[in-house]
């Protein structure tokens, strides 16, 4: 119940945010981009919290590095 | 428009304030686990790191103090590469504020408030720290002043008021495994909290210049504090607590739950949830503005329109990336040093190199 009114008073906060900043049409095109990523950690963590999230992106770029020095520093 | 600016003292305030508001809570546990007995060598060894960081920082700065990092990477390296470094850059800083948030919550849900859902704290805090962050520089940087002084004085009497179980034999062996477990405190440390000075190159431009002043004094001597000040708490949790630190994600909580002064101060670890929630927010809503600045400089748009729509990622990005505490811990320990290393360090050295190179051959070419 309080989970369902957080996330209704974000949706009706951002379209009242988004109305009063997108004078300029560079920002309403930035703002709507931003609503994407937003829309899909929404969609993550109402539906499917396994989907990918930033943590995974950074793990799958440079994950085995940072696995190959945390291995050499813990080596006595 | 107007552009906030704010003073010297102020800037100092508002770095102290940034380097050590979540990592006097947060940088114990991890440097301990990694360097056991020598995490306050480690600690102080990855502040000469920061310096190096803050050095390469300032020099930017020195080169062009009008413009923030993105300005300065855009005039130095060129508008293409620029978003090559600087999207990434932004990632990073939200991946960290995400971390920052979500630690806060994990504290709470895990030792004191079990009951309450996570996502509760998130939402508060992100939201406070969002509306001070709309607010502006020179709003966080008035209302920080007292907060940092609060936080400061909470922490002086975690450490002293305990004093009498300190035992100083626990400090030894210094370093019972050898060098390698300093070298790992030292990589720890240096992507959390030292990197972190990286981000701020966001807020120098906002200083309001002082003919016969320095910032780089005031910045290296708040960095030297930071430094002492978290070795000392790395330390006075070792003597106190002994072989059970190296346990505790927390071990100035611990410490704060052993207070017994007569029968009048007993079980103060409340009062360390207040200092958690207070480094946490400040630190927070200074990322958020950070975060936001960094969008509007790459796009060249007006700043503070985009802080709600981020906060809103960062809030459920900090719900969905961790499933326990120990994802958060592995990634602070064994992901966050290699990322920002490879997205904002070598960004930024590149980025010195190149500038003091250009700076050198247009003096040349003056002559």
């Amino acid at each position: 119940m309080i989970e369902n009114l957080i996330l209704l008073l974000i949706v009706v906060l951002l379209f009242l945010d988004y109305k009063k900043v997108t004078t300029e049409k560079k920002i309403k095109r930035i703002y709507l981009s931003l609503s994407v990523p937003a829309l899909y950690v929404f969609y993550s963590f109402s539906f499917d919290k396994s989907l990918p999230s930033l943590d995974d992106f950074f793990r799958l770029v440079l994950g085995p590095l940072a696995e190959m020095i945390l291995s050499w520093l813990q080596i006595k | 428009m107007q552009v906030s600016k704010i003073n010297y003292w102020q800037m100092a305030i508002l770095f102290q304030v940034y380097i050590t508001g979540s990592s006097i809570i947060n940088i114990q546990g991890p440097l301990l686990a990694a360097a056991k007995n020598a995490a306050w060598i480690a600690l102080l060894l990855s502040t000469l790191i920061g310096f190096l960081i803050l050095y390469l920082v300032l020099s930017l700065h020195d080169l062009f103090p009008e413009d923030n990092y993105v300005g300065q990477v855009r005039k130095i390296v060129g508008p293409k590469v620029t978003y090559l470094f600087i999207i990434p850059f932004i990632l990073v800083v939200i991946y960290v504020t995400a971390n920052i948030v979500y630690g806060m919550g994990q504290y709470f849900t895990t030792s004191m408030m079990r009951e309450t859902p996570l996502y509760i704290f998130h939402v508060l805090i992100l939201t406070t720290a969002a509306l001070t962050a709309k607010a502006g520089i020179e709003v966080m940087a008035r209302m920080f002043h007292l907060l940092l002084y609060l936080l400061f004085f909470i922490i002086f009497m975690m450490l002293l008021l305990p004093m009498s179980i300190y035992e100083v034999e626990n400090l030894l062996p210094l370093a019972p495994d050898g060098i390698k477990p300093i070298i790992n405190g030292i990589y720890v440390g240096f992507g959390f909290p030292y990197m972190d000075i990286l981000y701020f190159a966001m807020i120098l431009p906002f200083i309001q210049k002082q003919t016969g002043k320095s910032l780089n004094k005031w910045l290296y001597g708040g960095l030297f504090f930071n430094g002492i000040l978290l070795s000392i708490t790395i330390m006075c949790s070792i003597m106190g607590l002994g072989p059970l630190v190296f346990m505790k994600k927390f071990p100035l909580h611990l410490l704060a739950q052993l207070i017994s002064i007569g029968e009048i101060i007993e079980r103060v670890e409340a009062i360390f949830g207040i200092a958690l929630i207070l480094g946490s927010y400040m630190k927070i809503a200074l990322l958020l503005f950070i975060i936001d600045q960094a969008i509007s400089s790459l796009f060249k748009i007006k700043s503070s329109q985009l802080i709600y729509i981020l906060s809103t990622i960062v809030f459920f990005l900090s719900l969905t990336m961790y499933k326990n505490e120990i994802e958060l811990g592995e990634s602070g320990s064994i992901m966050q040093p290699t990322i920002t290393f490879f997205f904002g360090f070598i960004p930024l050295a590149l980025t010195v190199i190149i500038g003091k190179w250009k700076d050198k051959n247009q003096k040349y070419s003056h002559e």
